[in-house]
């Protein structure tokens, strides 16, 4: 071949490619522009907490029964309080249609095949789509506990057993009849873990019940003593069902993971195409128990992970919605907004967790409480919220303030050091800190010289600590390290401060005990316990009434706020997207919540 | 010639050893407990506790000695068993076949979009050595070589969507399956590793021609009044090309080890993308095969262009 038809063919070939590339036919053109649904309703408060209590007569108790605390009288907030941003969208009017794609993305796949092994968000997002709850938070109210599976459940005036009624008829995607004996044996499988593989999202299922049974449609879990947030533990988005017979082919075969074509569900969508670490894709179940849905006849989801692709996925309309994990910063959503208008809606999205600095408690000199409390009541929750959070952060408190039954908001944001989120630095907050530390032998002279362990994520919340520190005499060196690297240190509780950030499973209390302040618990990584808070947590967690339970869990946080360990700032609220021809729904009030979209449908999009 | 090929088969077994040693030893030594990074999962929003930490690290053999870690790995190796993810439990060769094939298409496009790029501007650039065209090719390869693959491709992908409104499908289909949707998602990456690559193919290709068109041989022809296109076409890239097909092998070597940071971009689902997975989640069997795969190809373009050479040269096989 001549010199001059190797360059044409090369040329030809980067001319052809470039064009191709461009010539698309159904990629060109964004969503055309459908009729614009009505901005968001004004935000409302979280509506998962139950009925409220009375609300305890001195907020800062805790505060005050912290002996080296020094008493001073709260500073009223300023008008700059931020609000829980939490709420839904109006919905159309219009009859809903049938028909259309949802593409939705996220980061990473969901790797698991086996959703009881899942462990991350995209995992419950996808296969919320395809297996059923037992119970579920309703996805429209997105308060109340509706059954999905079940029809009815009762418990026994002693709290020991459970009893739900299996929906009569469920038959799977695949064509098997699916039942209470499905729904025992996956209550089994959560408790005993077949072949030592961890399955772990049962943790809830685990600390709390003994087994399952099953009689005719009704499945029994029995519990070896009350606990109060079992309904909540079983409703947990998490916990979703899957046929009895693949799981025993699976667990007959060392646990392994299923194979595309073995995922099966009683779900919405049924498992079509999974191409791993690029999309996969779900089609309507048309044998869905639920009458007349879903309404779409395919869910997507692409996987993304790079950040900047994923903005430009969704802003060509490639994607029309942005899961609440997978969240933008702030400023590129307002980048969207201005390029696009009321053609798409966001929302922000309540991530309840906690989110702060692990103070080592068993090493100096951190083992001084008095620094710790300092620390705990010096720090500027407020500036952190806007450098971090771009000031849409929620206060992390002991337990969330979405437990008003607890403590509220409100009520938290009267303590010392968690005031100064809603008003900014409190000087008489600054000075107690100062003090305490005084009290402890430290001074602008000699400062106590310790260090924080930190990621390289771009929330540098050590950024913000190091000068905060500073003014009451802590000069913190910051201690970068990867992911794996920090863990690594973690586990051998070689650190002194540490940054770290964990979500909650499910809508209570009991969701912190074992996430981080239990003794089980994998993240208390300074082993940290406390017979008082040992004995709390024991009486709170078979109360059935509300408000002894709340009595008791405020003594907790109290306990928790006296002798810090776990020094909270701010959880992020997360920003969750979607192009306003997505209707019906409603996003969830906390990030780890149910995702089905039988209700959601397409109005307009092309 | 056959005494050469084994001498030189043998010393590729060392080195893949010593590949596997390397390999092995160094992901010993990174920080980061893989127990550790799968519990607590992608998004860090994983729950477990103690017991399942304990449990789970004596499932993955991380307590056993690393001599007896090492040994396992190799004979796993030897039976040809590549082993199973930590993170979703599939096995490492089901992987590496969906992720290979994906990963050569897009070297393979990348490498034919630097070539198409590389070598006629090289040409052009020593033809007309010194000219503004010369200095506006020569930039325009400094400018490939000087910007990092990642922000090309961000580059590209931000003028496409804001632009142009326009964003590869969703989905990866092969060439041979669907090639316009293929096309679409593989082209402007490989346009991206291309303009990356194209730099060094081109600055070889004109130093290459500058020389060759020093040569007697070049001189002589022209003195037979043969025209210039024919001068430069016929002798004097057909000689400059042999380096530069030498440097185009190491190069596509290069490509398929280097897409990393592309596939993540343009979400392009191949071996690159995996590494980076499991790198983040501490996927040690996956990352050590994968490398040793990356190294074995290095391995075996190096032994097969020293066969060529011996091949060709008949003093190199004697020496």
């Amino acid at each position: 071949m001549g010199f001059k038809r190797i360059i044409a063919v090369l040329s030809a070939s980067v001319l052809s490619t470039a064009l191709v590339a461009c010539a698309s036919s159904d990629a060109a053109e964004a969503p055309a522009q459908p009729a614009a649904a009505a901005p968001a309703a004004a935000a409302a408060q979280a509506a998962q907490a139950p009925s409220a209590p009375e609300q305890p007569a001195a907020p800062a108790a805790a505060a005050a029964a912290a002996a080296p605390v020094a008493q001073s009288a709260p500073v009223a907030p300023t008008p700059q309080k931020i609000e829980l941003r939490v709420g839904t969208v109006e919905q159309s009017t219009k009859t809903a249609e049938y028909g259309g794609t949802l593409v939705q993305m996220d980061t990473n796949d969901p790797a698991y095949k086996d959703h009881h092994k899942g462990r991350t968000i995209t995992n419950l997002i996808v296969f919320s789509n395809i297996h059923g709850n037992l119970l579920h938070t309703d996805t429209q109210t997105r308060s109340e506990i509706v059954g999905d599976i079940a029809t009815d459940w009762e418990v026994s005036s002693d709290g020991l057993k459970y009893t739900f009624d299996i929906r009569e008829g469920l038959v799977t995607h695949q064509g098997h009849d699916f039942g209470a004996s499905d729904v025992a044996y996956n209550v089994n499988r959560l408790l005993t873990q077949p072949n030592d593989k961890p399955l772990p999202r049962g943790g809830c299922l685990r600390a709390a019940a003994d087994g399952a049974t099953a009689t005719g449609q009704s499945v029994e879990i029995t519990l070896p003593s009350p606990v109060s947030s079992f309904i909540q533990c079983i409703s947990m988005a998490y916990m979703l069902f899957q046929p009895q017979g693949i799981l025993e082919t699976v667990d007959a075969d060392g646990s392994r993971d299923m194979t595309t074509e073995e995922v099966d569900g009683v779900g919405p969508f049924v498992m079509d195409k999974w191409e791993v670490d690029s999309m996969l894709s779900l089609k309507k179940n048309a044998n869905y128990y639920k009458e007349g849905k879903p309404y779409l006849d395919e869910y997507q989801l692409a996987v993304l992970p790079d950040a900047s692709t994923r903005i430009a996925a969704f802003r060509t309309g490639r994607v029309d919605m942005v899961p609440p994990f997978t969240t933008p910063k702030k400023p590129e959503v307002d980048a969207m907004k201005e390029a696009l208008g009321d053609k798409v809606t966001f929302q922000q999205i309540l991530a309840p967790g906690w989110r702060g600095f692990i103070a080592n408690q068993n090493v100096a000199p951190l083992d001084d409480v008095r620094v710790r409390q300092a620390i705990n009541i010096g720090l500027d929750r407020y500036e952190f919220n806007q450098l971090n959070f771009d000031g849409i952060g929620f206060l992390s408190a002991p337990y969330l303030g979405m437990f008003d039954w607890v403590y509220s908001f409100d009520e938290y944001f009267t303590w010392p050091g968690y005031r100064s989120v809603v008003s900014g630095q409190v000087e008489e907050d600054l000075a107690t800190a100062q003090s305490l530390m005084k009290e402890a032998g430290y001074g602008p002279d000699n400062p106590l010289v310790t260090t924080v362990n930190c990621g390289t994520n771009v929330n540098d919340e050590c950024a913000v600590l190091k000068p905060q520190l500073a003014e009451f005499y802590i000069d913190v060196e910051i201690i970068r390290k990867d992911r794996g690297a920090r863990l690594t240190d973690a586990n051998n509780m070689d650190f002194e401060l540490w940054h770290e950030s964990k979500g909650i499973e499910y809508g209570d209390p009991d969701a912190y005990h074992s996430l981080l302040y239990l003794p089980t618990s994998g993240i208390n990584y300074t082993d940290w316990e406390n017979a008082d808070f040992s004995a709390g947590y024991d009486a709170q967690k078979g109360l059935l009434d509300l408000t002894e339970r709340g009595a008791a869990l405020r003594d907790m946080a109290d306990i928790l706020y006296n002798d810090p360990v776990w020094i909270g700032v701010l959880r992020p609220s997360l920003n969750h997207g979607w192009w306003s021809y997505v209707n019906g729904y409603v996003p969830p009030n906390f990030h780890q919540a149910t995702y089905k979209y039988d209700h959601v449908w397409l109005d307009g999009k092309n | 010639m056959g005494a050469y090929i084994i001498r030189r088969v043998f010393t590729f077994i060392p080195s893949a050893i010593g590949v596997t040693l390397i390999i092995f030893v160094i992901m010993r030594i990174v920080p980061g407990d893989p127990a550790l990074m799968i519990l607590s999962g992608h998004d860090g929003e994983g729950t477990y506790t103690q017991e399942d930490y304990l449990l789970l690290r004596s499932q993955m053999g991380l307590d056993d000695p690393l001599p007896t870690q090492y040994l396992r790995w190799m004979g796993e190796l030897a039976r040809l068993d590549l082993g199973v993810s930590l993170e979703d439990d599939r096995p490492i060769s089901q992987i590496f076949n969906e992720r290979f094939p994906v990963t050569v298409q897009l070297a393979i496009l990348g490498f034919i979009s630097a070539c198409a790029m590389g070598i006629p501007i090289g040409i052009i650039s020593a033809v007309k050595q010194d000219s503004i065209v010369d200095y506006i090719f020569r930039s325009i390869a400094i400018f490939g070589l000087a910007m990092p693959t990642f922000f090309v491709g961000l580059i590209v992908i931000l003028i496409l969507s804001v632009y142009f409104n326009w964003f590869p499908p969703i989905g990866f289909a092969n060439l041979w399956e669907d090639p316009l949707k293929s096309i679409q998602q593989l082209g402007w990456p490989a346009l991206a590793l291309g303009f990356s690559v194209n730099g060094t193919m081109m600055r070889m290709m004109r130093a290459q021609m500058l020389e060759v068109i020093q040569e007697d041989y070049v001189r002589t022809a022209r003195s037979k009044g043969l025209p210039e296109r024919v001068v430069i076409n016929r002798h004097a890239v057909k000689n400059a090309m042999l380096p530069v097909i030498t440097l185009a092998g190491t190069l596509l070597g290069g490509l398929l080890g280097g897409t990393v940071v592309i596939e993540m971009i343009f979400n392009i689902p191949g071996m690159g993308r995996a590494l980076i997975d499991a790198i983040y989640v501490r996927d040690i069997p996956i990352i050590q095969t994968f490398i040793l795969i990356i190294a074995l190809i290095y391995l075996f373009l190096n032994l097969l262009i020293d066969l060529t050479y011996g091949w060709l040269n008949p003093r190199i096989r004697l020496n």
